[in-house]
């Protein structure tokens, strides 16, 4: 709490009052004026005790008064949804509940992590009198669908002279779901040749009247048509009452499947597969509601499939797009991930946000406990190279002492005798050296420090997920659990952090082959509940799977048997150009030999482009013999396509109904 | 709703500041010339231009320079190299009467608030931030009050202050102990006793009002103590079973 020029002081005034005491007990019964340096030290102690007092409880007192409030607003006034590609204000004010003042403080808002560029003030400084309001006022601009957090502020306080100084966090927690951009039916759709489909032969488009809202004809009223649809102009004109007839609407009902598995979700928040699978399936969403078509969702992950039946009101559009904002917020994870960074993100995360859990006095750490009783290699899933040294020495140390005895009571003449001795006494001596080695380096590495930021941060996550009073040892000891719930908390709370895209053995940790059986449970489930020829849109990573396929293939096979249409929107790989059909038909170009010379970063990138190229054609020719189309993410315009998909069902089945 | 103000070294609080302790700088060393000789020209120039210059070692210094000129000619150990007559006559800095002494305690204390505010509001309150490229804030004002506050404060712990050594020298003695070692020790005992008391009080109010988190992070820790080495060991067979298996 003390500042180094509070330290400063306060050494001197120590120093004061020892140097005035000397002169007192020198003084003996008469003062003489030897008193004057230790009365000046004392005046100065007295004044600083009673600083740090008051500093005191207004820290621990007058912080947890603070109440923030935050209110966001457009151009039109305050809102409580956020849209993609929008700038929001943001408002904060702080009040000073109760009778203690605070002399300086220093606020700063913390913006949201996956907010774009932030304009305006986000922080306040100055006094704050009881009942005192403190406010700020920034824009925010949301890039991408998905979440924005907001945290809370962070509140600083320091007295008048900056001798000390106390640091709180104000949390106030919201997360505000940014939906997907809105779209009209007509922006989404193709403007030319919208009807460019010959119905089948012996099938002709006959209008038939039925319940829609476009106008049909009009007939002779006859006894029993509803009140309501009487033309009244018409039949004035004709002195005979006229009823209108209205076309038969066709809606279509499509569903969507989406992929949420850690595949589609790696990178950069916003821009990885998932963001533009959730962008995609919220335009065609809102198109087709434009459209009065009904509309499904199913979000599959590697386990479980959250699903949503087809329908079209708006309050059922609203919460398609909630869900698919609140996917397109999804972070990878997995359990192989190293707990050394994320310790450290985390850390430096909570020790902002939860610095009043992280405190001394509430989460201890004993400094000796890393010396005496660290973390063993054999429970790491990978040893640290000190603890794989000691491993390796010790053992060749005790190989060497059993080599030793086992000479020294086996041989049988002076010779062997001495040379026991020789090799059991290098055997003690590479013991001393492996251990010589390991405690020093042991002092050196960080991994002290990390430790007792372990300890703090499970302690803290064992509290706010709610755990059983064990987890905190659970977590110190156990990577994998705890590497998990590290990166439940950072994805939570919106922090970046980097995962491992292969485990030791050199396997890709994110392919997930499991989604696909998920997957095709969902769209066997939403065949069984179909009414009508419909529409299947399966967005998800599918390359390099071709041996896990066969249950999606089954399901695309029923599906099509049924008359169904299936089409699958498939991202292809960050940071590769699209793969494109025609090149895959001129014969596997990318995969001719490299020129020579070519630098290795050239020649990786050209590899990893030509075995996506190969991918990307197994899978169009899996799927491509039962007729389903298959579209890139990335490129073109796969929701335009779906939607036009989606004309042409409707004129078929409108033609067949006729 | 008040908005961030950054202050500006020329404010009219920090003017006033400056001159409240010029003021105190030029009473203290009127004050340490009469009683203690030339050496009392010191520490008042050093505090006059750790004011203009806002200099953030000057009050250490200047509280450096009085205790070395009352500290050498009392002192327990004989300084031969400080031995200047012409600055150091044979007499200590401070006054003796209680009326002068109080007037250089109440000027030094104000110099030294007056100073440490003065660069609180030029450099910033906060200590630096290594992680964060931003400027530190700057103090706000809650003015003139503040001003007036800070002479009363100083001026009731100074007067405290001696009410509090002339109550101890009332106190009575047992034991024959020395009147001015007797008062030593009270004093001690009341500033240990009372920074005890402040401290058990403060850290009590704490605890009350804790959060439910904070208390259930205490109440974790508490237990995790308590049965670490049970707790350590069957997690770590666990951990080598999972790893294993």
């Amino acid at each position: 709490m003390l500042t180094s020029r509070g330290w400063w002081l306060l050494l001197f005034i120590i120093a004061l009052l020892a140097m005035g005491g000397v002169l007192v007990l020198q003084a003996g019964g008469f003062a003489g004026g030897r008193d004057s340096l230790f009365l000046l030290g004392l005046v100065l102690a007295l004044w600083f005790a009673w600083e740090w007092a008051a500093f005191t409880i207004r820290a621990r007192l007058a912080v947890r008064n603070l109440d923030l409030r935050r209110d966001l607003r457009d151009d039109r006034g305050p809102v409580k949804t956020l849209w993609a590609g929008q700038t929001f204000t943001v408002r904060g004010e702080v009040r000073l509940r109760g009778k203690l003042s605070i002399p300086h403080v220093h606020i700063n808002d913390r913006p949201p992590a996956c907010a774009g560029p932030v304009e305006g003030s986000l922080q306040f400084a100055g006094p704050l009198p009881a009942g005192g309001l403190a406010g700020w006022e920034f824009r925010v601009h949301c890039p991408a669908p998905g979440a924005l957090r907001f945290e809370g502020a962070r509140v600083r306080l320091a007295d008048l002279q900056g001798f000390f100084y106390f640091e709180a966090f104000v949390r106030r927690p919201a997360v505000l779901a940014v939906l997907p951009k809105l779209v009209d039916a007509e922006a989404r759709q193709r403007a030319t040749k919208r009807f460019n489909l010959l119905p089948p032969p012996g099938i002709h488009r006959l209008r038939r009247p039925g319940s829609g809202s476009e106008l049909l004809d009009l007939r002779d009223y006859r006894p029993g048509d509803p009140p309501k649809r009487i033309a009244w102009k018409a039949s004035a004109r004709r002195d005979k009452l006229i009823t209108r007839e209205l076309e038969s609407e066709v809606p279509i009902r499509c569903t969507l499947f989406v992929d949420a598995s850690d595949a589609v979700r790696l990178g950069p928040p916003g821009e990885n597969a998932l963001a533009g699978l959730t962008t995609i399936a919220a335009t065609v969403a809102q198109a087709a509601a434009g459209n009065r078509d009904l509309v499904g969702l199913a979000v599959c992950d590697r386990r479980t499939c959250d699903y949503v039946a087809p329908a079209r009101s708006p309050s059922h559009t609203v919460g398609l797009l909630r869900r698919l904002a609140k996917t397109a917020n999804l972070a990878p994870a997995t359990e192989a991930a190293a707990v050394g960074p994320l310790v450290e993100r985390a850390y430096a995360f909570a020790s902002e946000v939860y610095v009043d859990l992280l405190r001394p006095a509430l989460n201890r750490f004993p400094a000796w406990l890393p010396y005496f009783s660290p973390q063993p290699g054999w429970t790491m899933r990978r040893p640290p190279a000190r603890e794989v040294w000691l491993r390796i020495v010790r053992t060749l140390a005790w190989a060497l002492v059993t080599a030793g005895i086992v000479i020294g009571l086996l041989g049988d003449d002076p010779a062997s005798g001495s040379l026991a001795g020789g090799v059991v006494t290098l055997g003690a001596l590479t013991l001393i050296l492996a251990y010589a080695v390991w405690l020093p380096w042991g002092l050196l590495r960080g991994h002290r420090r990390r430790y007792g930021w372990r300890k703090k941060l499970a302690a803290v996550l064992a509290v706010l997920y709610r755990h059983p009073p064990g987890a905190l040892a659970l977590f110190l000891e156990d990577d994998a659990c705890f590497a998990g719930e590290l990166q439940r908390f950072l994805a939570e709370h919106q922090v970046p952090y980097d995962v491992p895209l292969y485990d030791g053995r050199g396997r890709y940790l994110f392919a997930r082959p499991a989604k696909v059986g998920v997957i095709a449970k969902a769209l066997l489930r939403a065949i069984s509940r179909g009414h009508d020829n419909e529409l299947y849109v399966v967005m998800a990573d599918l390359l390099e799977m071709d041996e896990h396929l066969a249950p999606l293939l089954k399901a695309v096979r029923v599906a099509r048997s049924r008359h169904h249409t299936v089409m699958l929107v498939c991202p292809c790989p960050t940071g590769l150009p699209a793969p494109s059909g025609a090149r895959a038909d001129a014969g596997d170009t990318s995969e001719r030999l490299p020129p020579a010379g070519l630098p290795v970063a050239d020649l990786v990138r050209r590899m990893a482009h030509a075995r996506a190229d190969r991918a990307w054609r197994n899978v169009r020719r899996a799927f491509g013999r039962m007729g389903v189309p298959v579209l890139n993410a990335k490129a073109g315009d796969p929701a335009r396509l779906i939607l036009h998909r989606m004309e042409q069902m409707r004129a078929v089945q409108g033609a067949s109904r006729g | 709703m008040s908005k961030s103000r950054p202050t500006s070294e020329a404010s009219p609080l920090a003017t006033a500041y400056l001159l409240v302790g010029l003021a105190s700088v030029a009473i203290l060393g009127l004050l340490l010339i009469e009683n203690g000789g030339r050496w009392g020209l010191v520490p008042a120039m050093i505090g006059a231009a750790g004011l203009a210059f806002h200099w953030r070692s000057a009050p250490l210094i200047v509280l450096a320079g009085i205790a070395l000129g009352q500290f050498a000619p009392f002192g327990p150990i004989e300084l031969s190299w400080f031995s200047v007559p012409e600055m150091f006559p044979n007499r200590a800095a401070l006054p003796s009467t209680v009326a002068s002494n109080l007037a250089v305690c109440t000027a030094t204390l104000v110099y030294v608030i007056v100073q440490y505010r003065l660069i609180g509001l030029s450099a910033g309150l906060f200590p630096p931030e290594r992680k964060r490229d931003e400027n530190p804030p700057r103090s706000g004002t809650a003015g003139s009050a503040e001003l007036g506050t800070v002479l009363f404060t100083a001026a009731a712990v100074s007067v405290g202050t001696f009410l509090l050594w002339r109550l101890a020298g009332a106190v009575h003695r047992p034991w024959g102990i020395l009147s001015m070692q007797w008062r030593l020790g009270v004093v001690a005992w009341l500033l240990v006793g009372g920074l005890a008391v402040a401290a058990a009080v403060l850290g009590h109010l704490g605890w009350r009002r804790l959060s439910r988190d904070e208390a259930a992070v205490y109440l974790q820790d508490g237990l995790w103590h308590e049965t670490r080495g049970e707790q350590r060991r069957i997690n770590r067979w666990r951990a080598w079973r999972l790893r294993r298996h």
